[in-house]
């Protein structure tokens, strides 16, 4: 113990003497420490702390899938719900919808986040209220369902905390709904909820709604029962049920349900992509490592007598050994402390610009957990970065380091590791800009993807008509239509329309039957993409009808059936029509035979209703930038009204003013998301531009990392040569000459480290593949840049030094001992 | 006769570099009694440092057979030499290499500590060692607030404080001016007086005649030897 105290004392008066030093490294390792500590608290709430609902291994995602018609993982129905306790696997099993909900106050209506859940919910996830009940089975039925939970937070911010609370009374969606419970502090489940509020099944859709796969389902298995097992019985089932209901489960959609742990549901998009930052960020530490290595070499050469002192008076080499980790160890501490703090902060922005999977899960936050972490972190950088350098500076030679003159131990050995060193940064550091680079690409690429529609001078206004008065469709469909004329004689508005489902907020699908499409043998009816939508809508997006017409004011609810599809929808189902195009279409080729042809599509409105093809319009990116065009069929509004719409106005127009405007139509009725069309569009790219800034950060930082590197080893082994250059100038090197020989030496160590890096990412390019777009993982662009871009950087940082070395004094440098 | 404190038999020391044989020391026959005070004197490259490192366990022998204290040590551990070095050898180097970070206190006390002895035993031994040098005064001063001579006698201090067998001293007085040198000298001579064995090397015949004994070494070979061995 007072070995280490002195230990530590000698190590903390050392550092304070060297400030220059200390503070390069405790930077270095700050920055490092601390990046990969924000990125670690990020790992560690989406993928590996608990979820907190008791024993996870039992809580499991139900989900379907159709792989005749090759769609990926969906909700179940209603039925299907009410299907799954017959499976003896399963010992609870909850429903849950994210949502909004327009809750009343005396002053005005404001939309909040509202889950509907069934009383299986909380069950399964075994949370129990901290004041007051969950729901019972009753009422997840209409009728019996007029209650609600409210979130902690909400229980404090909006009730004062105040335990009356249950028994009274909210408005939401115009129902009233008593308050019969406050759930635990800290209870977030796919994100924060206001109110959770029961679904109110109808008897219809408890028995026969089997067409609407809308319900995310969690259950808990029994105890011992292997996620195989009750995956084996669940899909048995569902073969079961498909057998019983033939006409909602045809064969050849091969309809199955299936068992996954609940946390896939969470994190399977964004496993990915975190591990890449994670990767990301742990080797902008070992460049940082490799930095700190680098300056303790040079700092134990310097002081290589002082070790051989040491040695000479008895000290062991592990006492040595010792002594230097002790330092290690404290560089590595201050810089952990201090990469903490940068942590912390450094959190709040992260999660700022974090896409919503990231913050889904739970609270992202610096807890014991991620101390825990940056302690490891901290003795395994120790080790890294002082381990070497502290065996070296054991392994002194006694005899000559002790010798009056004796100099440090520049020497050949020394100058390999270093160099080393430098040739691991540079490699990593390409490594780490190349992928940055490939996904700076991708996202430019992205960025020149036509949407099909023109962002520009649109403001798109999400209507979602809440409360009784409009539980009729009919009422839902007037309000659509007079929020859209009043935004139409808005001054400036040139043109106005609304849509179910704007481009990039997801998908929606409905099978069909075509009229005159011939489907392959074992072809299953297909499913497309389809959308309501009420005139005035393409203009107003900058769409064009490139054969037959648009929908018009006389597409009423009494008038014939009619869609319009897309281009998409019309290559795909009618190929063979390519001789008679259309020459409004530039772009493609596009059959006008397919205007006039009849889809059958049924829906609760029309059971087997034919809906002729009026028109087709240009193509929309509906999955956003990145993603292919589906086949999509168009709607008119009021032949088949949906739930919600979005308003889109073309013009002069502000999103204040229309607001104001659309209020006036209902004013019980919130509109909180008004906002440009352009930033509908960004927030569609925000997953895949929250990982490249990050990346893009993090790689300047290995950049700036490595450029440090690369002086402070040149600026080193000028130094070290203060004499061999003056001798060269004093035999008539030019200053000239003598740059070109630090350049050289100094730029060829960073060659190979290019080289190497190179090599690196070429093999590791598959690591991001998935997440690039338009250009290979080996693009030849992306790294030949980068490696002129780090060739540079490593010109500037070494040319300082080798400017340095040509302005030696020569008498000076002879007198240098 | 004194009982010898070091016997050495026909030490050789040949450095390979590049192919090429270099015999640093040949067939050294030495040995050093108790009490003793032997100077080793000859032209630089004649092999005297290469030789007291030797003796100090610094470096090793090629061959031949090395008694300290009537133990063999040519073929011990790194760690057993650096045991044998922290109880049994005091060094005094002419660049002094006292430890910059270290205060005067804590450079006397830094043999001590590697010995695992008790703080209290630790600082009452230091005290005496700066005692004896007249520096203790100085003891929470750092190494470059002192002049060459205090630093030397600081060196001394700490060579003398874990009271080893025998202190070798490499031109003790080659870094200081005359009138510190000799303040420098008169120390050994008092700490030769007091019992200490003493092996120095040095390039003043002057100083070399304060000791009992002179070796000359020539190309690495004693080639002369006066004064009386005490072995």
């Amino acid at each position: 113990m007072d070995a280490l105290v002195r230990d530590l004392r000698f190590a903390l008066r050392g550092l304070s003497r060297t400030p220059g030093f200390t503070a390069a490294a405790v930077v270095a390792l700050a920055l490092g420490i601390g990046a990969t500590t924000a990125i670690f608290s990020v790992v560690h709430a989406v993928l590996l702390r608990s979820l907190g609902w008791g024993d996870e291994s039992r809580l499991v995602s139900v989900y379907r899938t159709f792989a005749g018609i090759g769609s990926g993982k969906g909700g179940l129905s209603v039925p299907e719900l009410y299907d799954l306790p017959e499976a003896k696997s399963l010992e609870s099993l909850g429903a849950f919808n994210r949502g909004t909900g327009a809750l009343q106050s005396a002053e005005r209506a404001e939309r909040v986040p509202v889950a509907r859940v069934t009383s299986g919910f909380f069950t399964s996830l075994a949370v129990r209220p901290q004041i007051g009940r969950a729901f019972g089975p009753e009422e997840d039925l209409k009728g019996s369902d007029g209650v609600a939970l409210i979130s902690a937070a909400t229980f404090r911010r909006r009730f004062g905390g105040d335990p009356a609370v249950i028994g009274r009374s909210v408005v939401v969606d115009g129902q009233s709904r008593q308050i019969i419970g406050v759930l635990p502090e800290g209870f977030s489940y796919a994100g924060t909820y206001e109110f959770f509020v029961p679904y109110g099944f109808t008897e219809t859709q408890r028995l026969g709604d089997r067409g609407a796969h809308y319900l995310e389902v969690m259950a808990r298995l029994r105890p011992g029962i292997p996620l195989a097992a009750a995956n084996e019985e669940i899909e048995q089932l569902s073969m079961r049920i498909a057998e019983m209901h033939p006409d909602n489960y045809p064969p050849e959609m091969k309809s199955v349900l299936h068992v996954e742990p609940l946390r896939e549901r969470f994190v399977a998009s964004s496993r990915q992509p975190i591990l890449v930052l994670f990767g990301a960020v742990l080797l902008v530490l070992l460049i940082a490592c490799g930095n700190v290595a680098n300056l303790l070499l040079a700092r134990s050469a310097v002081r290589e007598r002082e070790f051989a002192v040491r040695s000479a008076l008895g000290a062991e080499r592990s006492r040595i050994v010792r002594q230097l980790l002790t330092e290690g160890l404290l560089l590595s501490a201050l810089g952990a402390f201090l990469g903490v703090l940068l942590a912390t902060w450094g959190l709040d922005v992260l999660l700022a610009v974090a896409p919503r999977q990231i913050r889904q899960v739970g609270e992202v936050r610096i807890d014991r957990a991620v101390l825990a972490f940056s302690a490891g972190l901290t003795i395994a950088t120790t080790l890294v970065f002082a381990l070497v350098p502290a065996l070296r500076a054991s392994r002194v030679d006694l005899a000559s380091s002790l010798k009056d003159g004796g100099r440090g131990s520049g020497g050949a050995p020394g100058a390999r590791l270093r160099r080393a060193l430098v040739i691991a940064q540079v490699a990593l550091c390409l490594f780490l800009l190349v992928g940055a680079g490939l996904l700076i690409r991708s996202f430019a690429q992205i960025l020149r993807v036509s949407p099909g529609f023109d962002p520009e001078g649109a403001i798109a206004a999400d209507l979602i008509p809440a409360g009784s008065a409009y539980a009729d469709p009919d009422a839902r469909e007037r309000y659509f239509e007079e929020t859209l004329r009043v935004a139409s004689q808005l001054p400036g508005v040139t043109a106005a329309g609304e849509i179910f489902l704007l481009p990039t907020r997801g998908k929606w699908g409905q099978t069909i039957e075509i009229e005159g499409y011939e489907r392959a043998p074992g072809e299953p009816l297909p499913t497309d993409e389809f959308r309501s939508v009420l005139p005035g809508y393409f203009a107003a997006m900058g769409q064009r009808v490139v054969a037959g017409r648009d929908f018009s004011a006389a597409d009423d609810a009494k008038a014939p059936l009619v869609v319009l599809v897309n281009e998409a929808w019309a290559r795909r189902y009618f190929p063979g029509a390519l001789g008679d195009t259309n020459r409004r279409s530039a772009a493609h080729h596009v059959p006008d035979t397919v205007v006039g042809r009849r889809i059958k599509v049924d829906t609760d409105r029309h059971r087997d209703a034919f809906w002729t093809i009026v028109g087709v319009v240009s193509d929309a990116r509906e999955y956003g930038l990145d993603q292919p065009v589906p086949p999509v069929f168009y709607w008119s509004s009021p032949q088949e009204p949906q739930a919600q719409m979005t308003l889109v106005a073309r013009g002069r127009v502000t999103a204040a003013a229309l607001r104001e405007v659309l209020s006036r139509v209902d004013p019980a009725q919130p509109l909180d998301r008004v906002l440009p069309l352009e930033d509908v569009l960004s927030t569609s790219l925000a997953a895949r531009r929250f990982p490249l800034q990050l990346l893009g950060v993090f790689a300047a930082l290995a950049l700036v990392l490595s450029a440090v590197g690369i002086y402070g080893v040149t600026a080193y082994a000028v130094a070290q040569r203060t004499r061999e250059i003056g001798v060269r100038m004093a035999v008539g090197a030019s200053a000239g000459r003598v740059v070109r020989m630090v350049l050289a030496s100094a730029l060829g160590t960073v060659g190979i480290g290019l080289a190497i890096g190179a090599a690196a990412a070429l093999a590791g390019g598959r690591l991001i593949a998935s997440q690039l777009y338009g250009v290979s993982a080996r693009d030849p662009l992306t790294f030949a840049g980068i490696a002129a871009l780090l060739g540079l950087v490593a010109l500037v940082a070494s040319g300082i030094p080798a400017l340095r070395a040509a302005r030696i004094d020569p008498m000076a440098a002879l007198r240098t001992e | 006769m004194s009982e010898a404190l070091i016997e050495m038999q026909n030490i050789e020391k040949v450095f390979l570099t590049d192919e090429v044989e270099t015999h640093a020391l040949s067939n050294i026959h030495l040995a050093v009694g108790k009490n003793e005070w032997l100077s080793i004197v000859g032209p630089s490259g004649s092999g005297k440092t290469t030789l007291l490192a030797i003796l100090g366990l610094l470096d090793t022998a090629t061959g031949g057979q090395y008694l300290l204290d009537g133990k063999p040590v040519q073929d011990l551990s790194p760690s057993d030499r650096a045991h044998v070095r922290n109880r049994h050898i005091g060094f005094i180097f002419q660049s002094f290499n006292l430890i910059g970070d270290l205060t005067v206190f804590e450079n006397v006390e830094l043999p001590l500590t590697y010995r695992g002895m008790p703080p209290a035993e630790r600082k009452k031994r230091v005290e005496d060692a700066l005692n004896r040098v007249g520096m203790s005064h100085r003891a929470r001063h750092m190494p470059g607030q002192l002049s060459g001579g205090q630093q030397q006698r600081v060196a001394v201090s700490r060579a003398v404080a874990g009271d080893p067998l025998i202190l070798l001293a490499d031109e003790p007085t080659g870094n200081l001016d005359s009138k510190n040198g000799q303040a420098v000298m008169k120390l050994l001579s008092e700490l030769h007086q007091g019992g200490s064995t003493l092996i120095m090397v040095t390039h003043d015949p002057a100083y070399a005649r304060l000791a009992t004994r002179t070796v000359s070494l020539f190309d690495g070979r004693i080639v002369e030897e006066t004064g009386t061995s005490a072995a």
